[in-house]
Parts: C-alpha cells; sequence; structure tokens
C-alpha cells in the first residue's frame, strides 16, 4: 500500500470515527476549576454608575460578574466611595470584599452632605449646610448654588486650597410661600468644570408654636423674655402670671401647670421665678417634659430653691454680681449675645447636662445657660438673672436670643403625629420607606410602668393622594412603641405629593417630590471604606489602578476544583475537523484519478 | 539736458503726483473708516456736529499722512511705469537710470534713448497709468458711510438699517432703543448739567430737573415716578419716535418710561424701562467757631476777641458772618441789643470758608455783669434755606463779687438749710445728753441759744415762702420773732388739704415743727424741742426732693402713662384676662418677600421676551416702591431693568444670569430681617433615649 493510499484510509478512517463518536455522545466526569463570581456593588450616583461599569468590563474576561450582592460569589468588589450597604447586605457579603474608588487626582467634585430642617416656619430664613469635597482642584473656585422654583436664590463661591479638600458653605432658603420646596444644591467647579447636585424638600409651615408663659409671681426677666416672644410671629403666646393669691394676669388660653392635658396643647413653657412654683406644679412639669416630650425654659432671678431643683438635678450654684456687666455668648456659632451683671452657674454641670450660652467672665467661661433631658423633653436652665437690664440692642441682642432659643425649643417637641419619610425626592415609581412615631404611644412609658396591665392603642393609616385619589400606604409595627413603618411606590406622574398619616385623632404629613431626574449627596466614607474592605481580607484600589484588579482577585482567590460532567464531542470544532479529513481525502483520490 | 530728457522727467513727475493723490485719497478713506466705527460703536461724540468734525478731522490727517508717506524716487516711478505698461520695452528705466547718471546730452546713446523714451512718453497719460478713480471711489464710500453714520446718530429711526444695530424689534412692538438723560442741577448750584446715556440709575442733587430723551418706536410714551405722577412725553422730532419729557428730582424714587405699541393687533406689545432716581438733599452749611471755642470771662470793657471760624458746604456757601448779642441789666429787667461784625473771608474753594476777625469790644461800652453772646453763621445759595449757626460762647465781664452766669446752675447750697436744722438738731442732741452734769441756768441759757438759731434758721424759709405764713411778723418786731401759736393753729388748715403742693405743705409743716421746737426751747423743755426739730427736718428733706422733681419738666415723649402705674385699689384687683399677642407681619418683607418669589419665577421661566420684559421692569418699580433710598435695592431694581433689556433682545442666558442675581441680592438684603429657622430636631426616639441616659446617670432626689 503506497503511501498516499495510507493517508486517504487515515483520513476516512478520522472522519468516520468522528461520525461514530458523535452518534455516542460519550460523557466524561473530570476535576476542573470554574470561573470565579464577582459581586460588584456600587453606589447611588451616575458617576459611581459609570464607574462599576468599568469594574465589570475589566473583570468580565476572568470572572463571572454579577451587579448585585451576591452570599455565594467568591469576592465582592464596592465601587465608588459611598456603595449602598445596609445592615443585611454587610452580614450576607461574599469575602474577601476589595473596593474601588475614585481617583483622588481626577478633578471632581461631590456633594457630600446637605443638612436642611425638613419643616421649616415661613417667617424664618432656613439655613442650608453644605459640605462638598473638590479633588484635583487646588487654587480652583467652587460656586455652590442654592436654587429654588427654577432659580437661584443664593450662591456663594470659594476657592479650593488645596487637591482634596472638603469644606462647609452656609446658604440659605427664603420660603415665600407654605409648602413643600423642592429645592437644588449645586455645586460647580470652575467655569462649566466639573459638577455635582442633590436634591432636597423644605417643608415650609404657616404654623405657629402654642408657648406658655407661666410665672408664679411677677418677674422682670419673664416679662421682658414674653414681649420678646409676643413680637415674634412665629409664636402663639399664652401667658398666665400670678400677681396675688388666687389672682392672675392672662393672656391667650393658659393651662394649669397640673393640667397635663392643658398642657399638652404647649409646645413649650417659658417659666418665670421658678423657685415659686409648688410641687404639684413641678410634678405637672415633669409630666409635660416626659409624656409630652415638651420643653420648659426655666427663667431664675436667683440661684434655685425650692421643689423645682428636683427637674434640674443636682446643681451646686456658684452665683456673682460682675462689675461691669459680662457678656453671655452661645455654645453654637450663633451671632445673638446676651449680657448680665447679675448671673449664676453651676460648679459642675449635672450628668447629662450641656451648656448653651458661656459667660466671659472667666477665661474658660461658665455655663449660664445650659440644658439638661428629662424623659424625652428638654429643660433649659438660665441663670442669666439681670440679662433684661441689658435687653436694648446697643447692648446684646437679648430679644433675638430668646426668640430663636424659644424657637429651637418649640420646634424641638415632637409633634402628635410625626412622619419622616427616609428619601423625600424620587423617582417615579421608586419605592420609598416611612416611619411614622405616634407620640401619644411613643411617650406613655411612664404610664405603662405604672400600669402595665393598660394597653396602649392607636390607630394609624397612611395615604398618598394621586390626583384625587387617596392611594393607600400599609404601615406595619416597627421596634419602638408607637413607631411604625411602611414602603410605598412613588407615584408615576411628576409632581409634589403629601403623605398624611391619621392616628387616631391627629394627624401628621410629609411632602414627597416625584421627578424625573433625582441626585443626592454622596457621602464620602473612604477611610471608612478602607478599614471594612481591610478587615474582610481586601484592599482598596483607585480606579486608575483598575487594570491590575484582575491579577489582584485572582491572587486573593483560591480557584476551587469541582467536579464537572464533559461531553466532548459537543464541541463545534469536532465538525471541522470531520469535514476537512473529508474534504482531503476525496481531493487525494480525484488527484489521482479515483473518481 | 536734452529736451527728450526733460520731456522724460517730466513725465515721471506727473506720474508721482498722480501717485500721491491716490495715496492722499485712501488715507483719508481710512481716517473715514476709522470715525465710522467709532460712530456706530457709540464713541461718546455729544453732538453729531462734534463727531462729524471728529471724522473730517480724521480724514484730513490720514490723507497728509499717506501723502507725506508716499514720495517715490525717479527710478521707483520709472519700474512702476514699465510695470504698467510693458510696451515701454524698459525704454523709460534706461533713459530714467541715464539722467540720474548725469549723462552728456552729447552723447549718442542716450540721445537715442531718451528720445525713445520721450516719444513713449508722449503716447501715455499719466492719469491712466495710476488711475486715482478707485482710491477716489473707496473715498466717496467711506464719505457716505460716514454721512450715514452721522444721520443715524441723528435720526434713530435708521438705525436699524445700521449694520451694528443691537437688535431687530418684532414688527408691532414697541421699543425703547436708547434714553438720553441730561439732569439739570438748580441754578443756584451752578453746576455743570451731566449727560448720560441708557442709565440704570439717576444721581441727582435735589431740586435738578432730569430731562429725558426717549427714542424708539413707540405710539406714545408715558414716564411715571415714585409719588405716582404720570407724564406724557411730547414727540420731539415729527417722523421720528423720539419722545421728550422733564421730571422733578424731588426724592428717592424711580423714572418709569414706558412705550406703547405703535399698532394693535398680534405682536404689539409694550415696551417699558425703569431708572431708579437718587436724590442727593442739598445739606445745610455747617459752621463751627475754632478760637476763641469756649466761654470767657472779660478782664474789662476794652478788650479785643480774636474770633476765628470755618464754615463748610456741600454745594457752595453763600454768607458767612459772626452775629453777638449783648446782654446788659440784671434780675427782671435785662436788655438785648443784636449786632453783626464783619469777617475777613479766606475762601479755599467755593465749599470751604474760613474766617477771622480781631473785633474790640469797645464798642460794645459793656458794662460790669454785661455779657456778649457770639455765634457764626452760614448760608449757602439755595432758595429759602435756613441759615446754619454754630454754637454760641459767652464772654461776660463779670460784676464785683458776682459769678459768672449764675443762676445757670444749680444753687451749690441746696442742702444748705437741712444741714442748718441738722445743726440745731445736734446741738439739741448734745445739750440732753450732757444735761445732767449742767445747772438749770446753763441749760436754760443753752436752751435759750439754740431756740435762736432755730428761730433763725425757720427764718430762712418763711423768707423763702415769701412771707406767706398766715401771720407775717410785725413790721416792727424782731425779724426772727413770729406769732408761734397762730402759725401752729394754722396746721389744721394744713391737714384739710386746702393747699394741694406737697411739696409745698411739707414746707410749711417744717416751719410749723420749727416753731415748736423753738417755743419749747424757750421754755427750757429740751426733751419736747427735739422730735419737733426732727420732724422739720424730716418735712425739709420731703419738701425739697418734691421740689426738686416737681421743677423738672416732662417733654411730650416723657409723659407718664398713668394707666401703666402699678398703683390703684387693693380691692379693684380681679383677675385680667386678654387675647394672644398677634403681631402684624413685617410690610417690607411681605412684599420683598412677594417679589423675591416673583423673581424666581420669572428666572424658572424659558421664554427672554417683551412681556419678560414687562415683568421684570414692573418687579423692578415694586423693589423701588419699598425704599426708595434703600443703596441694596436700588441695586437690585437695576439688575431687573438690566433684565428686562436683555430680555427685550431675547438674550436668555443674560436675562436669568441677571434674574438670579437679583434674587440673590434681594434674598441678602431679607436675610437680615429674619431669624434662622431651627435646625432638624434629633427626633423622639433619640430624645427618649438622652432623657433615660440623664435619668440613669443622676442620683435619685435632686440636691447636690
Amino acid at each position: 500500500m503506497s503511501r498516499d493510499a495510507l493517508l486517504r484510509y487515515a483520513l476516512r478512517g478520522t472522519a468516520i470515527a468522528i461520525a461514530v463518536a458523535a452518534a455516542i455522545d460519550p460523557a466524561v466526569t473530570s476535576q476542573r476549576n470554574a470561573k470565579p463570581e464577582i459581586s460588584v456593588i456600587a453606589g447611588q450616583s451616575v458617576r459611581d454608575s459609570t464607574l462599576a461599569a468599568s469594574v465589570e468590563h475589566a473583570l468580565a474576561k476572568n470572572f463571572t460578574v454579577l451587579p448585585a450582592s451576591f452570599a455565594r460569589a467568591s469576592a465582592t468588589v464596592l465601587v465608588g466611595t459611598a456603595p449602598r450597604l445596609d445592615d443585611a447586605s454587610i452580614a450576607d457579603l461574599a469575602l474577601p470584599a476589595f473596593a474601588v474608588t475614585p481617583d483622588t487626582n481626577a478633578t471632581q467634585i461631590s456633594i457630600e452632605q446637605v443638612t436642611v430642617p425638613s419643616v421649616a416656619p415661613l417667617d424664618a430664613r432656613v439655613p442650608v449646610a453644605v459640605r462638598v469635597r473638590a479633588n484635583g482642584a487646588a487654587n480652583a473656585s467652587v460656586a455652590i448654588t442654592l436654587a429654588a422654583s427654577g432659580g437661584t436664590v443664593d450662591q456663594i463661591v470659594k476657592r479650593v486650597a488645596n487637591n482634596n479638600q472638603e469644606f462647609d458653605a452656609s446658604l440659605s432658603y427664603l420660603p415665600t410661600a407654605a409648602g413643600a420646596a423642592p429645592l437644588h444644591v449645586v455645586a460647580t467647579l470652575g467655569v462649566g468644570g466639573d459638577s455635582a447636585r442633590a436634591d432636597l424638600v423644605v417643608d415650609v409651615r404657616d404654623t405657629r408654636w402654642p408657648v406658655l408663659f407661666y410665672d408664679p409671681h411677677p418677674s422682670w426677666m419673664s416679662t421682658f423674655v414674653r414681649r420678646a416672644a409676643e413680637r415674634d410671629r412665629r409664636f402663639v403666646i399664652s401667658s398666665r402670671v400670678v400677681t396675688t393669691n388666687g389672682i392672675a394676669t392672662e393672656t391667650g388660653q393658659p393651662s394649669q401647670l397640673d393640667d397635663a392635658a392643658g398642657l399638652s396643647r404647649f409646645d413649650a413653657i417659658v417659666i418665670g421665678a421658678p423657685d415659686a412654683l409648688t410641687d404639684a406644679e413641678v410634678r405637672g412639669l415633669e409630666m409635660f417634659l416626659r409624656e409630652r416630650g415638651g420643653r420648659v425654659v426655666l427663667l431664675f432671678d436667683a440661684p434655685a430653691t425650692g421643689p423645682i431643683r428636683r427637674l434640674i438635678g443636682p446643681v451646686e450654684w456658684i452665683a456673682k454680681t460682675e462689675n461691669p456687666s459680662v457678656l453671655i455668648v452661645p455654645a453654637d456659632a450663633d451671632s445673638t449675645r446676651l449680657r448680665a451683671s447679675a448671673l449664676a452657674w453651676p460648679r459642675t454641670l449635672p450628668q447629662g447636662a450641656q451648656p448653651l450660652a458661656w459667660a466671659t467672665n472667666a477665661a474658660s467661661g461658665h455655663a449660664t445657660v445650659w440644658q439638661s433631658a428629662v424623659g424625652a423633653g428638654n429643660i433649659v436652665v438660665s441663670g442669666a438673672f439681670d440679662s433684661w437690664r441689658y435687653r436694648d440692642a446697643s447692648s446684646s441682642t437679648f430679644t433675638q436670643y430668646w426668640q430663636t432659643l424659644i424657637a429651637n425649643e418649640a420646634s424641638a417637641a415632637p409633634p402628635a403625629v410625626s412622619v419622616r419619610i427616609a428619601r423625600p425626592v424620587v423617582q417615579p415609581g421608586e419605592r420609598g420607606d416611612v416611619t411614622v412615631i405616634v407620640r401619644k404611644a411613643a411617650l406613655r412609658t411612664t404610664t405603662l410602668l405604672q400600669s402595665p396591665s393598660t394597653p396602649i392603642q392607636s390607630t394609624v393609616s397612611a395615604s398618598i393622594d394621586v390626583d384625587g385619589k387617596q392611594t393607600s400606604v400599609a404601615l406595619w409595627p416597627a421596634s419602638g412603641v408607637g413607631e411604625f413603618r411602611g414602603e410605598f411606590r412613588a407615584p408615576q406622574t411628576p409632581g409634589t405629593y403629601r403623605l398624611v398619616v391619621a392616628a387616631d385623632s391627629e394627624i401628621g404629613e410629609a411632602p414627597l417630590i416625584v421627578a424625573n431626574v433625582v441626585s443626592a449627596a454622596t457621602p464620602s466614607d473612604k477611610d471608612l471604606l478602607r478599614a471594612f474592605v481591610a478587615s474582610r481580607g481586601g484592599q482598596t484600589i483607585v480606579v486608575s489602578e483598575l487594570a491590575g484588579l484582575p491579577a489582584i482577585l485572582t491572587r486573593s482567590l483560591r480557584p476551587a476544583a469541582r467536579a464537572e460532567l464533559w461531553h466532548p464531542m459537543r464541541s463545534t470544532w469536532w465538525l471541522v475537523v470531520f469535514i476537512a479529513a473529508l474534504s482531503a481525502e476525496w481531493w487525494m483520490r480525484r488527484r489521482r484519478g479515483l473518481l | 539736458m536734452s529736451p527728450d530728457a526733460k520731456e522724460l522727467r517730466a513725465f515721471l513727475d506727473r506720474v508721482g503726483r498722480q501717485l500721491r493723490l491716490i495715496a492722499g485719497a485712501h488715507g483719508a478713506a481710512f481716517g473715514l473708516g476709522l470715525a465710522v466705527i467709532a460712530t456706530l460703536a457709540g464713541w461718546p461724540f455729544a453732538t453729531v456736529g462734534r463727531a462729524g468734525a471728529v471724522g473730517i478731522a480724521l480724514g484730513a490727517f490720514g490723507c497728509i499722512i499717506s501723502i507725506l508717506l508716499t514720495r517715490p524716487a525717479a527710478p521707483a516711478l520709472a519700474a512702476y511705469v514699465e510695470r504698467r505698461v510693458p510696451q515701454c520695452r524698459n525704454v523709460v528705466v534706461t533713459g530714467t537710470e541715464l539722467l540720474s547718471l548725469n549723462t552728456s546730452a552729447n552723447d549718442y546713446v542716450a540721445s537715442l534713448v531718451w528720445r525713445d523714451a520721450a516719444r513713449t512718453a508722449r503716447t501715455l497719460t499719466a492719469s491712466r497709468i495710476a488711475s486715482a478713480r478707485r482710491a477716489l471711489t473707496v473715498l466717496g464710500i467711506a464719505a457716505a458711510i460716514f454721512a450715514l453714520a452721522l444721520a443715524r446718530m441723528a435720526n434713530p429711526a435708521l438705525a436699524a438699517l445700521a449694520p451694528l444695530a443691537r437688535h431687530s424689534a418684532t414688527a408691532g412692538a414697541a421699543t425703547i432703543d436708547r434714553i438720553d438723560v441730561i439732569v439739570t442741577p438748580p441754578p443756584y448750584a451752578s453746576l455743570p448739567p451731566t449727560t448720560l446715556h441708557d442709565p440704570q440709575r439717576i444721581d441727582a442733587l435735589a431740586g435738578s430737573t432730569v430731562n429725558l430723551s426717549v427714542r424708539g418706536r413707540a405710539a406714545a410714551v408715558t414716564i411715571e415716578t415714585l409719588n405716582g405722577t404720570r407724564i406724557a412725553a411730547t414727540q420731539r422730532n415729527g417722523a421720528y419716535t423720539a419722545y421728550t419729557a422733564n421730571v422733578a428730582a424731588d426724592g428717592d424714587g424711580y423714572i418709569a418710561i414706558q412705550a406703547t405699541a405703535p399698532s394693535t393687533g398680534a405682536g404689539a406689545t409694550n415696551a417699558r424701562r425703569l431708572i431708579g432716581l437718587s436724590v442727593t438733599p442739598d445739606n445745610a452749611p455747617r459752621v463751627r467757631i475754632t478760637a476763641p471755642a469756649k466761654d470767657i470771662t472779660l478782664s474789662d470793657a476794652h478788650t479785643a476777641l480774636d474770633i476765628t471760624a470755618d464754615a463748610a458746604d456741600d454745594i457752595g456757601l453763600a454768607t458767612l458772618r459772626l452775629r453777638y448779642t449783648k446782654v446788659s441789666g440784671a434780675d427782671e429787667r435785662y436788655t438785648f441789643v443784636e449786632g453783626e461784625v464783619p469777617l475777613e473771608i479766606t475762601r479755599r474753594d467755593a465749599r470751604t470758608w474760613t474766617a477771622r476777625v480781631h473785633w474790640p469790644l469797645d464798642s460794645l461800652a459793656l458794662a460790669p455783669g454785661d455779657m456778649v453772646v457770639y455765634r457764626a453763621v452760614a448760608t449757602d445759595h439755595r432758595p429759602g434755606s435756613v441759615a446754619s449757626e454754630s454754637d454760641a460762647y459767652i464772654a461776660e465781664l463779670p460784676a464785683p463779687g458776682g459769678n459768672a452766669a449764675a443762676g445757670f446752675s444749680l444753687d451749690p447750697t441746696e442742702d444748705r438749710y437741712a444741714v442748718s436744722q441738722q445743726m440745731v438738731i445736734m446741738k439739741t442732741e448734745r445739750l440732753l445728753a450732757g444735761k445732767s452734769g449742767m445747772s438749770a441756768d446753763a441749760i436754760s441759757s443753752e436752751a435759750q441759744d439754740i431756740a435762736a438759731e432755730q428761730r433763725k434758721v425757720r427764718a430762712e424759709f418763711v423768707f423763702m415762702m415769701g412771707g406767706e405764713v398766715a401771720d407775717a411778723p410785725d413790721p416792727s418786731s424782731d425779724m426772727t420773732s413770729l406769732n408761734e401759736t397762730a402759725e401752729a393753729e394754722g396746721e389744721s388748715d394744713l391737714a384739710a388739704g386746702r393747699m394741694f403742693n406737697q411739696g409745698r405743705v411739707a414746707l410749711q409743716t417744717a416751719i410749723r415743727a420749727m416753731s415748736r421746737a423753738a417755743t419749747s426751747l424757750a421754755t427750757s423743755n429740751v426733751a419736747t424741742a427735739l422730735p419737733s426739730e426732727r420732724e422739720a427736718l424730716a418735712q425739709l428733706e420731703q419738701a425739697f426732693s418734691r421740689t426738686r422733681i416737681i421743677l423738672r419738666a416732662l417733654t411730650q415723649q416723657e409723659q407718664l402713662d398713668l394707666t401703666r402705674r402699678l398703683s390703684g385699689s387693693l380691692t379693684d384687683v380681679v383677675r385680667n384676662s386678654g387675647p394672644s399677642a398677634n403681631p402684624a407681619a413685617d410690610p417690607r418683607v411681605t412684599a420683598l418677600r412677594s417679589t423675591l418669589a416673583e423673581i424666581a419665577s420669572l428666572s424658572g421661566g424659558q421664554n427672554a421676551n417683551a412681556s419678560t420684559a414687562a415683568a421684570a421692569s414692573a418687579l423692578a418699580q415694586r423693589v423701588l416702591t419699598v425704599d426708595p433710598s434703600d443703596a441694596g435695592l436700588q441695586a437690585v431694581a437695576a439688575t431687573l431693568d438690566s433684565a428686562g433689556t436683555s430680555a427685550t433682545h431675547s438674550d436668555e442666558a443674560r436675562t436669568r444670569a441677571q434674574l438670579d442675581r437679583a434674587a440673590t441680592s434681594l434674598a441678602a438684603l431679607l436675610r437680615r430681617n429674619l431669624l434662622s429657622a431651627p435646625s432638624a430636631p434629633s427626633g423622639a426616639t433619640i430624645d427618649r433615649l438622652n432623657g433615660a441616659l440623664t435619668d440613669a446617670l443622676r442620683p435619685a432626689g435632686g440636691a447636690p
């Protein structure tokens, strides 16, 4: 047999063998290394989403990428400076965990945090505190703009000192009408440079805080503080000044201090001459503090004596008369000032108490105005006995100080029904969470302790008005007494909505803004993230080192071998070999003229 | 030089002149071109005539410079001719070179070349070789364009045709293309008029006349001011829509200009512009005496005073004088003589003057006790203005033993009487203390002395009261001897309250007590006298303190509100209740907040058109209505008006930027009037935890 014939037979035999093997389709079990699955979790911002896409692309060749948290994955890659992680996903996180963060040298700006009161009165300026981070933008200017109703209402321009700088900006919004006010904070780097945006909402309400002034005997201090408050449209002042036994001068609808139901109408109570309060009145105040969560301001004319000492805690007073008078400055950055010559302060602040204003008559200052929690309420104690004497605008900002303090206290008193939407600005159809606290139930712990058999009952319902139709929102009891949580789906039509909660006879509500484009502040927790991934066996890399991520992951992962059923004849490559063998055999025969 | 050579040179000279003519025309055209650009760009020529003169000057300057720079040499001219006419075959160039080589006329070759060159030149015309037609055409076009620019300046109706017109107005819509303002200060100020073009704000001296010239397309133009005055501007020059009106600058405010659309129907919108008006009042002059800037005591009546004074005014001073008042006499008879002293005035400028005078007082014939009150008085040119006076100073020639300006101050011995009565008490107490060691006679004698002192003190008060004590002493009797019994009886009258003046009552009571004390002392009853003496002292103190209060006059503002005094009958005390205070909203804040909302709404809109412009202008007017004198609000109004102008030009980006700037500025002004809203509360859960922690940390009970 010639060599040529031998080759032809070999080719034919190969083709027949392939056909026979394909018909049999043998199965083989082998130990193989599987392609690792990597879970990629990104932050909320558009920038993080873009970065996540880059990470997925870089890993796709060597790994199976899952764009979500997956407990059985081989590893997790967290993308961005603030990836979405709640308690559950942290617990189920596949380890090791790695993080890919934006390049700090890249020129970019981000809004880390925006702080704004969710509810504000109409007659006030609403502070909007913005924390901005600028990367790779040394000596550039950053314009931080607050916009409302499509127009700019405030703007601050700051210069960036170094390449990785975080700074705060204080903007303010002036409400022009009651209702939900959608606001936008935009930070822009230079002219037409990188920008970041955060959407927020303030619920502007034209409601007034009910405040009770109660003087067991006439007090100059209380009188002038009351006059200051009466000039402020944000308050509805009721007052009761006991001038002599059984005779009192009253304005509005004041209550007796031992009338708990009557007192619950007020957000704050200001007491003049608190030394003269009786034991029953002090008990009434304590009830107001603990079960109403109310706020009490005590305006002393002399170091505390009498039953009131029980409320303010164990205090050893130091009283002093200063000549000339001394300035009393708030502990926070507020610009208001008091002045007094007769004043007192505790030698040591009671446990849990916090200073509100310092007398500047000593290098370290003395806490002349301070506050302390009592139950869910708060009590403010003023030792600036004769600050009313220096109420002239040239001496101090007496009026503004007390107006601000009383407003802060009254606004902090919990409403009958508190409604908090986790993210009040959402996209159409997006899911949202709401938390409701019913005060009557939540703060009735004292009663509960006294008579545990008395059940606390509350009927709660929530709804969103969509195009005139009430869409119910289911609420479920949460961890705390009187606390409910619910989940809702945002309406499909962009606009402003209100989520209304009815609890017994009380109503609470919160605004909900639905917009097609929603941006949120993206807090950067780089250091926390670095520590987090280090504790989970991983490391942090910046996006410029992304090309090295597959190698890092490969080094860190132990490829798991697993038994796998394999059908070798199911590869299409056999077809190529089969056709090639037949074609070659046919060509050789034709060349020899056998056909 | 041969005739042919001369002919060639003459030909070249003609060509040179032609080239200079062309260069001059080009230079003039260039100068006029510059003038056209400057005129169209609004370079501030005040008048058409001046702009024309400047244009002609630029043209002439360009012409001269060009001619001076164009002085071609003969070879260059020959080369130019050869370039223009190649048929010359270099004969002109060769001939010119032979001319420059000073070749002899007998040279055959040279003669032959010159002959051919002259023959060629005879066939050529310099004006055709170097044609000035194109240059003159360019000059003519430049002149025509310049004339058009001047015409446009004189007549805004042509502005729409101009290539550099800022915008093209919508058919049927009113436009305000230009506002010329001439602020003419009041005649007395002698200040030149100020000319402004399209101003956002006008600063004018009070009393100025603001002449407005409004150019644009409009059927009518009305002008409105803050006080509601509406002026219909008059059409100035026939077919062209130029309107003029005069506004008196009498206070801060605005001038709102509204142009009514020339037609009705679609697209017929009015145009509106707002100009802030800040009026600077003409302040009164400030005048002061710089030396001697104090009261002085004259040593004698022949003393001379060296007085200097200075005065200043914001516009200009009119007069500066020194006036005096001579005061003569005493008690109830005073004589006042007024006069004026001529001053030697040095005028540093119209607004700042200083004056001095050496003033001998001989002419006043001052007598001891007389005094001269002098002060400087200045006026400015403002009609009807009140003269400003400096502080007045006193020069007094004291009376012998007299005290300068006595009676103008409180008597330093006001407590003398009380002290005297105290002395009587002290002596009485001393006598009582030493009584045990004294004889009866000694006691009686000492008591009599004290009684005499008591009567003297009493007499002082009787004289003080004008002798109104009921029983006036017998003129023949001793001044200190009074009918004590009669006086004591009068106390019932006092008790009956017939005298209302409590100070007077106290004084009368003190006199009665003194009488009783003196009577007791006269009978050596020292122990009885002492209480009366003390009562007298107490009454005296009361009387003087009351007197001092009564003597203090209360102004209208200081009137006591008797309804707020804590006085009344205890039985009238009842529970008092009233409504809660309901403070009114600050109208300024309300108005500005409403305006802010509208600005934000306007900024959020997408269109920059005539309606946006009108809305912005109306908002600017509202802002100024709130407080026309507030500089911050003036700036906001000006920005809003600029936004309106940008909207008229359909410049959306600029309109929005200006509206945003107006909103942020207005918000900054409003922020000053509002307190900060409370920060976000921590929430009931945190509060409850806080309270629980505090309860856990503190020991039971409240004692420290």
